[in-house]
């Protein structure tokens, strides 16, 4: 299966003709590399045998899509860098994250910019390149049926809100925008067996006037990014497990993290140690024209596949999870509540029903310039309003809620 | 945890001032919400907090947050004893298990951590 993605530089836009296959190709170089160990290895929920499964495991790895610096490409804005080595491994983890969920879709066409506020040459965070895959340059949302992303705030993931991306696709689906392939109706789907269905989405979009498939009725693929910071200076080992349980998911989609200054795209961990892809190598920009065929090699990382000690990660992260259906989001829920949720003291992230009541309402992002006002207006709003809910009192800052 | 706050004044002041607003407000809850040393957030311009104790620790995060003007897209952390509080948790409970002996809830807060070499 082929699909074409679009590398960047980060603002220009090279066509990648990414072969997605599953070749098995002599790894000699990866076996003596890989501990001998009866621990077994996931990969982004895949889960391996080293002793057994070795040329399996690499060439899962192998087939990971992989972005680096590059050099050479023209320059950014006419005049601006023309490499990003130095500053863009960030972006680049980002781009990979991106692509990952792109080949679990097997579809789809992704472009990204710089953006939030940042300019180029800035370094980023895992929580900044979550939304600038979310508001920035990603051109893709011109597909109704093309990626969701959702990024959680204050360690909060709102089933709720992302439900809403379901509701605003079904019914631009339904305004009979889009397709219909008249499969089952997803009220047919029996709902009622689903732990986290009974979610009102056919009650807020009215009756359904006939049966769209799933695709028509505009489930769009989710990529689901949550934020966090695992410890004030160091990560907190106490959250060791539950980072290794996340990729543990059939929905996992790996992590943006790295070490102090290093970005590197998490995927997988053999026993205390992470496995990464690593994109601090310089290699030449791929020279192409828009939508000619290109050479995807230097976008497989051919080496032994990286790894490091847990406990050397910077406490900064962001989880990436990739829901392909609505089954798949509920099962990621139901999962989640078991695995996350009631460790209670050690859980990393909360999954909660309802949007909370004391933040601003949610909006789905839908073009980028439309969602960056929004934003901002909401924010001045709010501050105006807390205001008032402050009282002082001697030293201390009293608050009436 | 290093806590400015802690340094700057000695145990028993804080101590004695833990009891008097603890008697003086049954229902509040004294925190310093501190930012981490190393961290690239604005500064508050009060650390020193009094809480009703049904509030959430999601609630409080949320005020801290417009206090100090981050939007809904910038990250911000928050931390006791460098763990993450579950945001539903009432502050009544975080601070029954979390307490320093000086009567106060310390809180500290970050941003995300930038990559780039």
């Amino acid at each position: 299966k082929s699909f074409v993605i679009y590398d960047s530089n980060p603002s220009s836009f090279v066509p990648v003709l990414a072969k997605y296959e599953n070749q098995i190709n002599v790894f000699s170089e990866f076996l003596e590399d890989l501990p001998d160990t009866n621990e077994p290895v996931w990969i982004l929920g895949e889960c391996y045998n080293v002793k057994t499964e070795k040329s399996e495991l690499l060439s899962d790895v192998h087939s990971k899509l992989w972005f680096t610096y590059r050099k050479k490409f023209s320059p950014i804005g006419g005049t601006g860098p023309s490499s990003d080595t130095g500053w863009g491994c960030m972006l680049r983890c980002g781009q990979m994250i991106l692509a990952q969920a792109l080949v679990c879709q097997h579809l789809g066409r992704a472009q990204m910019g710089v953006g939030e506020g940042k300019s180029v040459g800035e370094w980023y965070g895992p929580n900044t390149v979550a939304q600038v895959l979310k508001y920035g340059k990603l051109a893709l949302f011109d597909d109704w049926n093309s990626l969701a992303v959702y990024v959680s705030m204050d360690n909060t993931v709102v089933i709720e809100d992302i439900s809403k991306f379901f509701y605003l696709s079904w019914k631009q689906c339904c305004q009979g925008a889009w397709p219909r392939s008249g499969a089952y109706g997803w009220g047919e789907s029996q709902p009622s067996d689903r732990s986290w269905s009974g979610r009102g989405r056919a009650e807020e979009a009215g009756p359904v006037p006939y049966p769209c498939s799933q695709q028509a009725r505009g489930w769009r693929p989710l990529l689901l990014l949550i934020p966090l910071r695992m410890g004030i200076n160091n990560m907190n080992p106490v959250y060791i497990q539950a980072l290794k349980e996340c990729f543990k998911m059939p929905q996992s989609c790996g992590v943006l993290g790295g070490k102090p200054n290093l970005a590197y795209y998490f995927i997988g961990f053999i026993d205390d140690e992470l496995i990464y892809l690593d994109p601090h190598t310089t290699q030449l920009a791929v020279d192409s024209e828009t939508g000619t065929p290109v050479d995807d090699q230097s976008y497989h990382c051919q080496r032994s596949p990286h790894r490091m000690k847990i406990t050397s990660l910077e406490p900064s992260v962001a989880l990436g999870f990739f829901c392909r259906s609505e089954e798949d989001f509920d099962g990621w829920c139901s999962q989640v509540q078991q695995e996350l949720v009631r460790k209670r003291n050690l859980r990393l992230f909360e999954l909660v029903e309802k949007h909370p009541p004391h933040w601003p309402p949610f909006v789905p992002p839908t073009k980028p310039d439309v969602q960056t006002t929004g934003a901002g207006d909401l924010e001045a709003e709010f501050i105006e309003s807390t205001d008032k809910l402050f009282e002082s009192e001697e030293e201390f800052e009293i608050l009436n809620v | 945890m290093s806590s400015q706050y802690q340094h700057s004044i000695p145990f028993e002041v804080r101590r004695r001032e833990g009891e008097t607003v603890r008697a003086k407000y049954p229902n509040k809850i004294p925190i310093i919400v501190e930012r981490a040393a190393r961290s690239q957030v604005p500064e508050l311009e009060q650390n020193k907090y009094l809480v009703p104790s049904d509030l959430t620790v999601g609630q409080l995060f949320f005020l801290i947050r417009l206090r100090v003007s981050m939007r809904p897209e910038e990250a911000l952390f928050f931390f006791v004893k460098n763990s993450i509080p579950p945001s539903s948790s009432p502050l009544a409970a975080v601070y029954e298990e979390h307490h320093e002996e000086d009567l106060f809830l310390y809180i500290t807060y970050s941003n995300e951590s930038v990559y780039g070499a």
